[in-house]
């Protein structure tokens, strides 16, 4: 499994055009959304946590898409799937590239929202900074399963999204109620039990995924 | 594989017949005006019965759904997505006369109640279901993968619950419960509701059994193509 | 009263039932036809061209 991880970092190391993309992306949809919300108003702020958290997940959505549509592209694929590994195994390699593009975008989109939105810089870093790793890893989970999937269908880029973000709810809600009430001051207590539904949510579907990658990706 | 016509097909529809026309008549005839709400609370006996098929049917989509993952048998493929189906359609009509009753009621069509927003993320699961299987390059591939996303959703419900739950109860400016479900105190508004139940979810079955034949029908026809093209290729 | 939205509400699910009904009579009618067409295509076939032993 370290060689797929390996191999696929490097992939993205040499070519950084997903990373490139995500952030291009990321930083697009930040500003477009805070246009869609009036500057002056005072009770802007209350937007903020969906703002970064719509602009992380569509970004990420495409960039997961992407990522394994490379794979297919050229080919990749059937190789690696005649290899003698573990279906399931695959399916974590690719998901823990998935999770780390998109924790590197984070790392680049989060200030930048921090700049917008005018927060505090080292307090809202240091309380997104435990949020953010076990959202991803749920949104990996399920996007890396679900990616598959889609490219199977005739509306590549449609389905991903579609397929996702119903079932992804919990976690997105888990994602802004844990910032909002991190930003407004709330102690790590306050919102155990999201985190503990956000926690359950990626061992479930690292867990489904594992299981299922085989069903899904086969040729 | 030609459907036998048992029993069932005989006694089912004449017991969706009785039961409707028993759930009308309670309805509409001899069950009283509610106190508070007037003629316009009627609505909820049917709006009620709505869901015991959706839920029933999202159950079954995801039970099938395992089963065909693991016995790759194509009637649990059938059944499923029989299921997802009438799951969708009585989903849209729970909404539907959701909506239609929220109205009068509460003053506006639409809240973000926690029953009505896992309703909503419920209808959408079974949309991108169906929307998946008829999109999919190769058929068997889209059962396959289908039924991914089938298992996925149910396992996924009581996150979804609790989420959307907790989301409304920290923000408690909009919240609006549902009156009238245990308000039910008239024995007579309790039958009514009993055979609303009991009438749609009859249908449900009903259905489901005529929309699962269907899908051994395509099947077949799948068969015979693939018949025809051989025979021309010999 | 409202009684508008009550006759609405009925309404909407009869006329929801009623027309998932139709459409899958309709797909039954024409899966049951295609099921005769294919079945004498292939017999058309099969006479016209007789497996190889």
């Amino acid at each position: 499994m370290i060689a797929l991880l390996w191999k696929d970092l490097v992939i993205e190391l040499r070519t950084k055009e997903t990373l490139a993309s995500l952030f291009l992306l990321g930083t697009l949809l930040l500003i477009v959304l805070s246009f869609a919300f009036d500057p002056t108003h005072p009770m802007r702020e209350q937007s903020a946590p969906g703002v970064l958290w719509v602009a992380i997940i569509f970004a990420g959505t495409s960039a997961i898409n992407r990522s394994l549509l490379r794979e297919r592209e050229n080919d990749c694929f059937a190789g690696l799937l005649l290899a003698p590994i573990d279906r399931g195994t695959i399916y974590l390699a690719k998901t823990v590239v998935n999770l780390i593009l998109l924790l590197v975008a984070e790392a680049f989109l989060i200030p930048l929202f921090i700049f917008f939105f005018n927060l505090p810089f080292l307090a809202t870093v240091a309380r997104l900074a435990l949020v953010a790793p076990v959202i991803t890893l749920g949104f990996a989970a399920i996007g890396t399963l679900f990616a598959a999937i889609s490219l199977r269908t005739r509306a590549r880029e449609i389905m991903l999204p579609l397929l996702m973000l119903p079932l992804a709810t919990p976690l997105f809600l888990a994602a802004v109620e844990i910032t909002r009430d991190l930003m407004n001051g709330a102690s790590y207590a306050d919102v155990s039990h999201w985190f503990k539904l956000a926690c359950t949510f990626d061992v479930v579907f690292l867990v489904v995924g594992w299981l299922t990658f085989e069903y899904a990706a086969a040729e | 594989m030609t459907p036998r016509t048992s029993t069932a097909d005989r006694i089912v529809p004449g017991a969706v017949g009785l039961s409707m026309v028993a759930a009308l008549y309670l309805v509409f005839i001899a069950v009283p005006n509610d106190a508070v709400q007037g003629p316009v609370q009627r609505i909820f006996y049917v709006h009620l019965a709505m869901w015991l098929p959706t839920f029933a049917a999202f159950g079954i989509v995801g039970i099938t759904s395992l089963l065909f993952l693991w016995k790759r048998e194509r009637r649990w493929d059938h059944i499923a997505t029989a299921s997802a189906e009438l799951g969708l359609l009585f989903c849209t009509l729970g909404l539907a006369t959701g909506c239609i009753w929220a109205k009068p009621i509460w003053g506006t069509w639409w809240t973000w109640d926690p029953r009505l927003t896992l309703t909503l993320v419920l209808w959408m699961i079974y949309a991108a279901y169906l929307l998946l299987r008829s999109l999919a390059t190769d058929p068997n591939q889209g059962a396959v993968m289908a039924a991914i996303l089938g298992v996925s959703g149910v396992v996924n419900l009581y996150l979804v619950n609790r989420a959307v739950y907790w989301w409304r109860g920290i923000h408690p400016a909009v919240v609006v419960t549902k009156e009238g479900e245990s308000g039910l105190t008239d024995p007579m508004m309790r039958l009514t509701l009993m055979v609303c139940l009991l009438a749609f979810f009859l249908l449900f079955l009903w259905l489901l059994r005529l929309r699962v034949r269907t899908a051994h029908l395509e099947d077949h026809v799948e068969e015979l193509r693939a018949e025809v093209l051989e025979a021309a290729g010999a | 009263m409202h009684l508008s939205y009550l006759f609405a509400a009925f309404l909407v699910v009869w006329l929801g039932v009623l027309l998932y009904v139709v459409s899958l009579s309709r797909r039954h009618r024409d899966l049951e036809n295609d099921v005769e067409d294919l079945r004498a295509l292939v017999e058309q076939r099969r006479s016209r061209n007789p497996p190889q032993p």
